[in-house]
Order: C-alpha cells, then sequence, then structure tokens
C-alpha cells in the first residue's frame, strides 16, 4: 500500500491511531472496573467514582475525535485491528484453513 | 539456511535437486537430517520453476517437454517419501507430473483466490477447459461463446457429453476484477445456453477447470479417458442433481432493530433498566455496560435459536442443505447463516413462502439468489 502523506492527512493518521489506543486502553479499563464490580470488591461509592471517572474519559475521546474531526479515521483504525484479530481467532478456530493459506502461499 | 547452500552445490556440481540427494550431503556432513525441515525444503524448491542455468533468462518460453523434465528435476524423491502426510500435497506441486488423467483436473474457483500451477505459456492449445458435463452423448458445436470468444463444442462419450474449448494448459487469471468477472459470467452462460439447448441435466464444473494430458496424446484423449473412468459415478450424480437447482440462502438481521426488541421483551433486561435509572450518574454509566453484555448475551443465544429454527424448517423444503461460512455483512447487518441449497423446481415455491415468513419477522431480512447450476453440490473434489 503506497503510503500517499501530507499534512492533513499526517493528522488524521497520527492523531488518529493515536486516540484508537487510547480508546483500547479505555475499554480495557473499562472491562476491568467491571469485573471489579460485579466481582463485589468495590463499595458503592467507589463504583460511582469508578463510573464518572470513565464516563468524562468517553466524553474527552468524543469531544477531541470531534473537534478534531478524526472520527473517521479512528474508527478505520479500530476496524482493522478488528479485522486482524477476527482473522487469527478464526483461524485458531478454523485449524483445516491453515492448510488451505500453505497451499495458497505455495502457489 | 544450510539447505540453500547444499542445494546449490548440487545444482553447481550438477546433480539432481531431490531428496535423495540432499540427505547424502547432508549426512556427509555429519550432521542429523531435519526431517520436517528438508521436505519443507524440497516442496519450496519444487515450486520455483528455475530454469536450468545454461538455458538462459528466468521469462524463457521453454518448450513444454523441456519444462516437464525441470518438473521432475525437482521432483520430490518419490520412494523416500512415505512420511509426506498427504499425497495431494505433493500433486499440488507437481501439477504437470501427475498420472491419472482425472488428477489433472484442477479446480480453482473462485478464481482470484487461488492460483494453481507455476507453468510457463506455451503456444499450443492442448489443453481443454471443461464447463461441464452434460447427460446428452452428442458432439456438437456451440460457436464462439466460450471464455474470449473460444469454439465451444462438446465430447461425447456413451450418454454423456463434455462441453469444453481449446485452451493453453495454463489456468486462466488476471488482476483485473472485472476481467474474472466476466470470465466467471461467461462459464455461467455457456452452462445455461447448453441447459437450454439440450434440455439436459449439467453437471457444472468450477471455473477454470482444466484437463491436460501427461503425453501429447490426441488432445480430446484424456477427457474421454475421464469421462469413461468416472461414467458412472457421474451418472450418479447427475440423476442426484437432475430437475434441481442450487438456491443460495442468505439470513441476515439488524442487530440495532433486534437489541430493541429485546430490550423491550426480556424481563431480565427491563428490570435493570429501571434499576439503572434510579442510580447515580457514575453507577448508571457502570450499569450501562452491564445492560449492554447483557443484551449482546441474549442476542447470541437468539441468533442460535433463530438458526436452529431457520435450518430446520428450510431442510424440510430441501433436497441438500450446505451451510456456507458467513460473510462480513455489511451497511451494519449481521449474518446469521449462509446456505446453499439444493431444490427440485417445484419445490422452489415452498422454500419461497418460508423465506417471505421469515423475511416478514421484525429485524430479519433474507438474500435469495438463484437459480444457479448446482455447483455446491457437485464440486470436482467431491467427483
Amino acid at each position: 500500500m503506497p503510503l500517499d502523506i501530507n499534512e492533513d492527512n499526517l493528522k488524521h493518521g497520527v492523531l488518529g491511531l493515536v486516540m484508537a489506543l487510547v480508546e483500547v486502553i479505555a475499554d480495557a479499563l473499562k472491562h476491568q472496573a467491571y469485573r471489579r464490580m460485579e466481582g463485589g470488591s468495590l463499595t458503592d461509592l467507589e463504583v460511582e467514582r469508578l463510573g464518572l471517572a470513565l464516563m468524562e474519559l468517553d466524553a474527552a475521546i468524543d469531544g477531541i475525535k470531534e473537534q478534531q474531526g478524526i472520527t473517521e479515521s479512528v474508527k478505520a483504525v479500530r476496524d482493522g485491528l478488528d479485522n486482524i484479530v477476527n482473522d487469527v481467532v478464526n483461524k485458531l478456530i478454523n485449524p483445516e484453513q491453515w492448510e488451505e493459506v500453505a497451499r495458497e502461499q505455495r502457489n | 539456511m544450510n539447505y540453500l547452500y547444499i542445494a546449490m552445490a548440487l545444482r553447481e556440481a550438477g546433480r539432481e535437486i531431490n531428496e535423495r540427494n540432499m540427505r547424502k550431503v547432508i549426512t556427509a556432513t555429519d550432521v542429523k537430517v531435519n526431517e520436517a525441515e528438508l521436505r519443507f525444503f524440497i516442496s519450496a524448491m519444487s515450486i520455483l520453476s528455475m530454469p536450468n542455468p545454461d538455458n538462459g533468462g528466468v521469462k524463457s518460453h521453454s518448450p513444454i517437454e523441456k519444462e516437464q523434465s525441470l518438473q521432475q528435476q525437482w521432483k520430490f524423491n518419490e520412494s523416500e517419501s512415505a512420511g509426506m502426510p498427504e499425497d495431494a500435497e505433493r500433486e499440488q506441486i507437481l501439477p504437470l507430473a501427475k498420472t491419472p488423467v482425472e488428477e489433472d483436473i484442477e479446480r480453482i474457483a473462485p478464481a482470484e483466490s487461488r492460483v494453481v500451477h507455476c507453468v510457463e505459456p506455451t503456444d499450443s492449445k492442448d489443453a481443454l477447459y471443461v464447463y461441464g458435463i452434460a447427460d446428452k452423448g452428442v458432439s456438437v458445436n456451440l460457436g464462439p461463446i466460450g471464455l474470449d470468444e473460444s469454439e465451444v463444442y462438446t465430447i461425447p462419450y456413451n450418454s454423456i457429453c463434455a462441453v469444453v474449448h481449446d485452451c493453453l494448459p495454463i489456468p486462466y487469471q488476471s488482476n483485473d476484477n472485472e476481467v474474472v468477472k466476466i470470465w466467471v459470467l461467461t462459464h455461467q452462460k455457456v452452462l445455461d445456453v447448453v441447459a437450454e439447448k439440450f434440455d439436459a441435466a449439467i453437471l457444472p464444473m468450477g471455473f477454470d477447470t482444466i484437463i491436460r494430458g501427461k503425453e501429447k496424446l490426441e488432445r480430446k484423449q484424456p477427457v474421454k479417458d475421464w469421462l469413461e473412468q468416472n461414467y458412472e459415478d457421474l451418472i450418479k450424480k447427475m440423476t442426484r442433481i437432475k430437475g434441481r437447482q442450487e438456491f443460495g440462502v442468505q439470513v441476515l438481521w439488524d442487530p440495532k432493530i433486534i437489541a430493541g426488541l429485546i430490550t423491550e421483551t426480556d424481563d431480565e433486561i427491563r428490570a435493570l433498566d429501571e434499576e439503572m435509572k434510579s442510580k447515580p450518574k457514575g453507577m448508571a454509566f457502570m450499569y450501562k455496560q452491564k445492560l449492554e453484555k447483557l443484551v449482546k448475551q441474549k442476542m447470541e443465544a437468539m441468533a442460535n435459536e433463530r438458526f436452529k429454527e431457520f435450518y430446520a424448517s428450510i431442510k424440510g423444503r430441501v433436497d441438500d442443505i450446505l451451510v456456507e461460512r458467513t460473510k462480513k455483512p455489511e451497511n451494519g447487518m449481521q449474518m446469521l447463516m449462509n446456505l446453499s441449497c439444493l431444490v427440485e423446481k417445484d419445490a422452489v415455491q415452498g422454500l419461497g413462502e418460508e423465506l417471505e415468513r421469515i423475511e416478514g419477522m421484525n429485524g430479519f431480512f433474507v438474500r435469495f439468489t438463484g437459480p444457479w447450476p448446482p455447483y455446491s453440490f457437485v464440486t470436482a473434489a467431491k467427483i
């Protein structure tokens, strides 16, 4: 894939990548927070504070994306990541595909 | 990679690069042979149909004989290949060295995903492109209706015939999707013409099914032999598909509508929703996640249930059914199931009615394609 770089798409690319990573981390945080809440190791007050913090994080991420007009490029990065993970999982649960892929590569 | 040096040394010495010679050199150097690596290496070498040092550039148009001897040169040594997992693997590597005629059939549809041989082009059209087999033993010329306007004709054997055109012993392949599309459509059209003209049952072959004999026999001979050897099997397959057509059935749903439906109707979710409303902001945010997870879970359970339900009701209306891999859906839809169905002509309406019922369900959509010749039920692999 050829790279076509100018000031504008550089911003989209780099910022999009950074925000996508931030989103992934935020998702991981949310997941952990959720598990702790469900595990019962947090008091109500702690859950409330955690929830508020995560909510603000979400709002901040959305705000930046909108301001910078990078919603689309963030989505593109995340979709790309999703596809990679899907492929890997797909291969793991369908080992018979390995043969197919190997054959294609040989050809 | 040491094996590469050994191979180069063998080549310098003018020896054949095969497993036995490789093994000799490796053992001579007092190194233990790594079986897996050696096999992999030999396979890898065999597909690099490199020209001999004496015949010039890589792109030389060597005649077939030379090409075959070249293929032979890289041949995996048969006598020592007992450990190879699958014969098929060897055949893939040596498309031209196969002996039985039926194994010269390569099915590479869809063309864009698989490519067969590394064969250098030759000028003689001594191979045959096979569109399909019809259950009429006639010899007819159908005119220039084939791929790239090739002359299509039939080769009869007993009560069946193969629909073919003369082609080069190389697969049709192109990087241009439009070109491939036209080829595939033409392939399809030829089968339609034959079906209409002869009122025949057609056993379709996949796109790019090319038959070529091992030696330079009369061009039609391999096809005749193949028809002869597989006659009974072909007849059996033909009877199975006679009067039947293939239809593609895909059931999709709109996850937004379904999630909405579940949220409205499911008691557990409604209770959680109520509880969430009474919580302070931060906690409500956490509850929202819990809610989303629950909805997702319920949707998965529902998808499973619906799949079973639809599968059972469709299966009752068709002769045969194949579950294909679901594809990645577009515009926010999710694909629940992707089926290929073999349907008797009279039964199509029944299937259509059932699909209409499914389509009528809120949030569900059906894609119904066909009729196709029953490709999915008669692939060359099954013949």
